[in-house]
């Protein structure tokens, strides 16, 4: 097992093994409004209701995942504490305990990781995350590991939570590594896709590097996409090279599997050869 | 233990079944850029501009962007190889100056000037700004009160220290954009994403942080004078979407409905946006130095123009934050339009037709109500979209009825409400009033 498996095999470990700790209570402020959780196609029982509350308090904001049952008040489920320090960014992501009858522990776990799974994507690529369960104490600013990381044992918990279903469609983590860097040219950005039977071909890959530079690619055979950061705004203002690049996969959603969306922050000084053996991005029609 | 997977199951195959369904429909994706060109309703002005440049991302079309860049840049020498537009009176007291690509908005108070976004950088605000803000009268006894940035990259504030500086003013910034400005910005809070009222300079400014372009990027409403009617224009902070990151961009969206929230509150009429060329103010400022300015102004797009030019912009996010998640499902806002049958009721007629961009909306319920008597009824839209019901009595010439669609919601569609008023008038002679 390499060395990532074995961690993500760890952190779910430690994470069902701390599920039954107490936890403090989580609400929301009084005035704070819960919302429905944003619809995803990684959840597969639409018809459990989860609800989403979000509040800030000067440097923390506190993000609660909520399921709500028969108009019942809304039982947090996940709690995602976002603390920014300074120039960093840490996301301290509790799993609460649950109170769930036998009959529906399954499903509602199962629900609650995928809806997890789709809030943390939408958080910052570039902070770092801890994970706890149980209402153990995680600290994203001594252990926290990557966005990619955090979302790979969500995945990996999901899938240990389906292991007794076995119509569930399986999640297929994909990872990002940077490609080799071969070019002067610091605009000029790559990685390799890979996923559970190797180098992932044919699949998007967005870059980003603040303020607003961006460029897209598909992967090639070898699973590597590269494509060279365009300034999309075009300010006439010099941008910092050494501003971390943010590549992202989409997603893949099909009846038979789905390939998991995650990111990977690129070494700020990475690059490739000049794009002769890129393949810009052309998307056609249907295709994700 | 006995786990009941029963549900679960079911829910497989249920979820199987739609996937596979999926898997020939259109992407999510695809529907809101379609979605974004249908709530342009025909407008031609608006798919040339709000629905081309909103979308730029999604409809993998930035040339568009970059070529107004480009084309902006064909004058001039040196640093100033811009397009200059002349400094252009767009209201009774505000005046455009700035070129073809960004630009700035000076606004003349009682007491003083105050400025929306401060210039691309020192040179070109000494050069232009300044000359501009001394022929708006600028002195000691009627200085520079105030800036507002709608954020903090270098297009919007490259010349705010000089003009702190030189000038000497106090400039406003969104927090989160504030760091490590020589300027030192007295800071909007951005972690507060309520709109509320702030005076900038004197000038009453209703403000709504807007993180998306950037995290500090704030968007404003103002009330300026129009032919001597006051008129409130919005100034779209940080407008362009320009990122492919996934929370980036759910701040943008989040952003853009909180935005079309605030325009409809504030019945916003007219535009003043810093990147002309995005939503067409060019046009319009071309129109004015050719033949003057219209009454009402140029700049005065209608409320119902600005709130469309949000939706359409909602879509457009909506389709690029959807490219970046594939899983992502949200909603699409439809933009509705509601007219009464025939151009206006009649003592025997009231009915009113609630459309979009799909066609008639049906089932849906539409309020009639007497301005004058407070009269109402109610009824729901037919197959063709028309609803009619009796609501008596009336009087030809003198009542006025407000048609009124509240909204609604599904898993699937957002209609937004729509409001129509008109007078009521003679069976038959309608149209000869």
């Amino acid at each position: 097992m390499n060395r990532p498996a074995k961690w993500r095999v760890a952190l779910a470990a430690a994470c069902a093994l701390l599920a039954s700790c107490a936890s403090e209570p989580v609400a929301p402020p009084t005035a704070t409004e819960y919302r429905p959780a944003q619809r995803s196609t990684l959840v597969t029982r639409r018809d459990l209701n989860f609800l989403v509350a979000k509040w800030q308090g000067g440097a923390e904001s506190t993000t609660v995942l909520a399921r709500q049952q028969d108009g019942a008040a809304p039982r947090p489920v996940a709690r995602l504490l976002q603390v920014r320090q300074g120039p960093g960014l840490h996301v301290s992501v509790h799993r609460l305990p649950e109170s769930w009858t036998e009959a529906d522990r399954a499903d509602h776990e199962i629900a609650a990781l995928e809806h997890l799974y789709a809030l943390v994507l939408r958080q910052e690529p570039q902070a770092r995350y801890c994970l706890a369960s149980g209402g153990w104490p995680c600290d994203a600013a001594r252990d926290g590991v990557s966005h990619a990381r955090v979302l790979q044992a969500l995945a990996d918990l999901r899938e240990q939570a389906v292991v007794r279903t076995p119509a569930a469609v399986p999640w297929r983590v994909v990872e990002m590594q940077g490609a080799p860097a071969r070019s002067w040219d610091a605009d000029v950005v790559g990685v390799r896709a890979t996923g559970h039977q190797g180098p992932l071909a044919d699949i998007a890959i967005y870059f980003d590097r603040a303020p607003h530079s961006i460029c897209a690619a598909r992967t090639r055979a070898d699973g590597v996409a590269t494509c060279r950061l365009e300034d999309q705004h075009g300010d006439g203002h010099q941008h910092d090279h050494a501003t971390a690049v943010v590549a992202t996969f989409p997603g893949d959603v099909r009846p038979d599997r789905v390939l998991l969306p995650t990111t990977y922050v690129l070494p700020a000084t990475a690059g490739l050869p000049p794009p002769a053996f890129a393949q810009p991005l052309s998307f056609q029609p249907g295709k994700p | 233990m006995k786990i009941n997977r029963l549900p679960y199951s079911r829910s497989i195959a249920a979820a199987l079944a739609a996937a596979a369904s999926l898997a020939v429909a259109q992407t999510q994706t695809d529907i809101h850029r379609d979605a974004a060109t249908r709530n342009v309703l025909g407008d031609a002005f608006l798919m040339q501009y709000a629905r081309a440049f909103y979308c730029n991302l999604p409809d993998d079309n930035n040339q568009i962007v970059i070529a107004s860049r480009g084309w902006n840049n064909t004058t001039g020498t040196g640093s100033n190889a811009q397009y200059r537009i002349p400094m252009t009176q767009i209201f009774d007291d505000v005046w455009f100056v700035g070129n073809h690509y960004v630009g700035q908005y000076l606004i003349k108070t009682p007491d003083g000037l105050v400025q929306v976004d401060a210039g691309n950088n020192a040179n070109e605000v000494a050069t232009f700004n300044y000359a501009a803000m001394q022929a708006l009268g600028l002195s000691t006894a009627y200085p520079l009160k105030g800036i507002f940035l709608t954020h903090g990259h270098g297009d919007h504030d490259g010349g705010a220290n000089w003009l702190k500086t030189n000038v000497g003013t106090e400039i406003f910034l969104g927090s989160a954009d504030a760091n490590n400005k020589a300027y030192a910005p007295t800071t909007i809070d951005s972690t507060d994403l309520s709109m509320r009222q702030m005076s900038i300079g004197g000038k009453t400014f209703w403000v709504l942080p807007t993180p998306g372009h950037t995290n500090g990027s704030t968007s404003s409403v103002v009330e300026v004078q129009d032919h001597g009617k006051s008129v409130r224009v919005l100034t779209n902070g940080g407008q362009s979407m320009s990122s492919s990151s996934i929370p980036a961009v759910a701040n943008y969206l989040d952003s853009i409905e909180r935005t079309y929230a605030m325009v409809k509150a504030l019945h916003v009429e007219g535009v003043m946006t810093p990147h002309i060329y995005w939503d067409g103010e060019g046009e319009k400022m071309r129109e004015i130095l050719a033949t003057g300015r219209t009454n009402p102004s140029q700049h005065v797009y209608g409320h119902e123009k600005v709130v469309q030019q949000m939706v359409i912009a909602r879509e457009c996010s909506a389709a690029w934050l959807s490219r970046l998640d594939a899983t992502a499902v949200l909603p699409v806002w439809r933009y509705n339009t509601i007219e009464f049958v025939d151009g206006a009721p009649t003592p025997t007629k009231v009915a009113a037709k609630v459309m979009n961009g799909w066609g008639p909306l049906t089932s849906q319920k539409v309020r009639f109500s007497v301005d004058e008597t407070g009269a109402s009824c109610t009824a729901m839209t037919d197959a063709d979209g028309v609803a009619s019901c009796d609501v008596r009595p009336l009087r030809p010439h003198k009542d006025r009825i407000t048609a009124k669609f509240e909204g609604a919601e599904t898993a699937d569609f957002v209609d937004l409400p729509a409001e129509a008023t008109a007078r009521v008038c003679s069976n038959g002679t309608c149209k000869a009033e």
